[in-house]
């Protein structure tokens, strides 16, 4: 299989096991290709590229935060080299949702200290400004520049019901 | 929890209209806006209304309670369009008797997805300029019409980000000084 073939399927069965664990995409069927704990970390690789589904990983964080086989998310997360993004998803989620108990649950991944990066590329210097203005504290402790805010974590974790089945 | 397709979303709306008695309007907002349109890839799991006369409400909780799909219907509490936007509202036609769905124009959609411009925010105009080009002058005559909660300057900025992505960062360079002393900046 070709390589953007090979990417495109990886998408699309990412897709569907983040469906099959609560994710709010539509027109994706659900389909659990691997456990919460793998889905996560083949999604936080995606998500780099991929804002659809950086917008829709704290639901489905929130919704199985007390179920998490923690040990084995964040040895999966190291695996994939996506540690520090697992580290800025459970951060950004526990300030959002003012369960601040789960960051414990990364504590002992390290952030890199070299200069933050964008987490999406930059698309031009008006962007670039933005990524140094709006970058909320939990992305800068984990090295990345990205414009999310807490308010809209909540509003997506809420939406969608994911704050009831939490720890 | 359940995922809703553009074909649910005009189920569900056909069941609203069916039980209404009379006429009534509902405006759309967000991505079921997009879904209806133009990207039927771009919805989540419920449906964003910006106002709708009280008998809508009432339909929808009789549609919630009677049949299925029954999808949850919410009003949007952070959108900030441009003023004066529910002058060009665009009816959909979707051979309902007595529900009038409207949207706003695709300009206004834009520029209310700009004042959060959150990444997916800014793909999501991006994917409908692919699909049914804005006009820039438009857009710009917009900005000018949109007040927003948080800082002016901030607003600008991603207006500009906008700008760059859609019509290149030379064309965005060029509106800097007209933006800021539009916004007496």
């Amino acid at each position: 299989m070709p390589e953007s073939a090979v990417a495109q399927d990886e998408t699309a069965r990412v897709a569907e096991s983040l469906v099959a664990h609560g994710a709010p995409l539509a027109g994706v069927r659900a389909q659990a290709h691997w456990g919460v704990e793998e889905t996560i970390v083949r999604a936080l690789a995606l998500s780099r590229a991929d804002a659809i589904v950086f917008r829709v990983l704290p639901v489905v964080l929130a919704r199985h935060a007390s179920s998490i086989e923690w040990s084995r998310l964040r040895s999966a997360a190291e695996a994939r080299g996506v540690a520090r993004e697992l580290g800025l998803l459970v951060d950004l989620v526990a300030e959002a949702t003012g369960r601040h108990a789960l960051s414990e649950q990364v504590a002992d991944l390290v952030p890199v200290a070299a200069a933050p990066e964008p987490w999406f590329a930059v698309r031009n210097r008006f962007h670039a400004e933005l990524l140094a203005l709006e970058s909320p504290p939990a992305a800068r402790r984990w090295g990345f520049l990205l414009n999310v805010t807490c308010e809209s974590v909540r509003a997506m974790v809420e939406k969608h019901g994911a704050a009831l089945r939490t720890a | 929890m359940q995922r809703f397709g553009r074909h649910d979303v005009e189920a569900f709306l056909r069941s609203v209209d069916a039980q209404l008695a009379e006429p009534c309007t509902v405006v759309l907002v967000g991505s079921t806006v997009a879904a209806l349109q133009w990207d039927e890839s771009n919805l989540s799991a419920d449906i964003d209304v910006w106002s709708a006369d009280a008998a809508f409400w009432d339909a929808c909780r009789r549609v919630s309670t009677a049949a299925a799909p029954a999808i949850p219907v919410h009003r949007a509490s952070i959108a900030e369009p441009p003023q004066d936007f529910e002058t060009r509202l665009i009816p959909l036609s979707m051979g309902l008797s007595r529900l009038a769905v409207v949207v706003p124009e695709d300009h206004d959609w834009a520029i209310a997805k700009t004042t959060r411009a959150l990444e997916h925010d800014l793909r999501a105009v991006e994917f409908l300029h692919s699909c049914r080009p804005l006009s820039l002058l438009t857009l710009v005559e917009r900005y000018r019409e949109t007040w927003v909660t948080g800082p002016r300057s901030r607003f600008r900025l991603k207006f500009l980000d906008l700008v760059a992505r859609l019509f290149g960062e030379d064309a965005a360079e060029k509106l800097v000084p007209e933006l800021e002393k539009a916004d007496g900046a």
